[in-house]
């Protein structure tokens, strides 16, 4: 149990934790960066934890902080960046929201989160670009590469055709059918170890 | 989640309806996890700090448990092919997952020119350069104040939509 590294680790959640606004996929853009910066996992590690975190059910953020804190530094790091999470929030309940409320229609307050939501937007659309690189790249035989001697730029030629289906099968499903997105991602590991297996 | 504890909170008539309305609004104004902020505003309302922990360790432990768990067993087999293409299906789909997200949020917050100059800003900030994300929320906030300085015309349209809604 090397000590430092759980105080670091302690601190790097508090800070995610602290700047999460806006839902479980901001965290994917905030902690991304924290990951890449302090070279804790890989990118395929990295990738396994958010599958792992929105198929279990609960807050994703607790989800994540947990997987990323055991991969790190085994059981004792699960703990420490999982309490992290909450912290920054119980001093928030405790000390400020008291304040929040009082100030609910101020125009300042309502302001400031006028200009962070629009930056979460953002960080969400970018938490999709991150997620969407490692399956849509995905070296097997649905590269486009793989099928057509086509000259296309190579971002587009490396695509891979089985996960564009998969990913776009999930959103008719959830946006025509309102299937709970639980089950979607359940259809859609099936789809994968359907298709991936197929040699073509 | 967020209707389980509303539910179970209103049963057990721990809340009046009409405060879990406020405390749902407030849980996902402030930063963190939307279910850890109301467990947090549930056990404080009726006993303090103590009730505070006492729920928030009930909303952790059992995802702790469980993620835990499956952190353990994938450890040995995540090497397997059959798992590594279970594993790109689920991201594939979760792509899909985000955009919803991000669309449904950007119904609420990109309500003008200037907001959606903000998203755009801030996606291509986050492509381009290593700027830190907590850096751009920062800005994002000191942005919304120093419109509200420059356009304070602006702000009371903006302020009667809300007010109407």
């Amino acid at each position: 149990m090397n000590l430092q590294l759980l105080v670091n680790l302690f601190f790097t959640f508090a800070k995610i934790a602290l700047f999460n606004f806006g839902g479980g996929f901001v965290m994917i853009s905030l902690i991304g960066r924290e990951i890449i910066e302090s070279v804790w996992l890989t990118q395929g590690e990295f990738n396994n934890i958010i599958a792992v975190s929105q198929m279990t059910p609960g807050a994703v953020a607790i989800n994540t902080a947990t997987y990323v804190g055991y991969k790190i530094s085994g059981f004792y790091g699960a703990i420490v960046a999982t309490l992290a999470i909450p912290i920054p929030s119980f001093l928030i309940v405790i000390f400020i929201s008291p304040i929040l409320v009082k100030y609910k229609e101020h125009p300042l307050n309502k302001m400031i989160f006028y200009g962070i939501r629009a930056v979460v937007v953002g960080l969400i659309i970018n938490a999709a670009i991150i997620v969407a690189n490692t399956p849509f790249y995905a070296k097997n035989s649905f590269q486009i590469i793989k099928f057509f001697n086509l000259r296309l730029p190579s971002f587009l030629n490396s695509l891979n055709m089985g996960s564009i289906a998969i990913f776009l099968t999930s959103l008719f499903l959830l946006l025509k059918f309102k299937l709970n997105p639980i089950l979607v991602i359940m259809i859609s590991a099936v789809l994968g170890i359907i298709i991936f297996n197929l040699n073509v | 989640m967020i209707p389980l504890i509303e539910k179970e909170v209103v049963n057990n008539k721990w809340i009046e309806k009409e405060e879990i309305v406020d405390i749902v609004a407030i849980s996902q104004s402030i930063p963190g996890a939307v279910a850890v902020n109301m467990s947090l505003f549930v056990g404080y309302k009726i006993a303090k700090k103590k009730g505070a922990i006492v729920a928030v360790l009930g909303c952790i432990i059992p995802s702790f448990i469980i993620v835990l768990s499956i952190a353990i067993l994938l450890s040995n087999f995540q090497e397997e092919l059959v798992v590594q293409h279970a594993f790109t299906g689920i991201l594939s789909s979760v792509v899909a997952l985000i955009i919803i997200s991000a669309i449904k949020i950007a119904k609420i917050a990109v309500v003008d020119l200037i907001t959606l100059l903000i998203t755009v800003v801030t996606v291509v900030l986050l492509l381009l350069t290593t700027i830190h994300p907590v850096l751009l929320i920062i800005s994002g906030a000191l942005t919304g104040l120093l419109i509200y300085y420059i356009y304070p015309k602006k702000i009371r349209n903006l302020l009667q939509k809300d007010g109407e809604k």
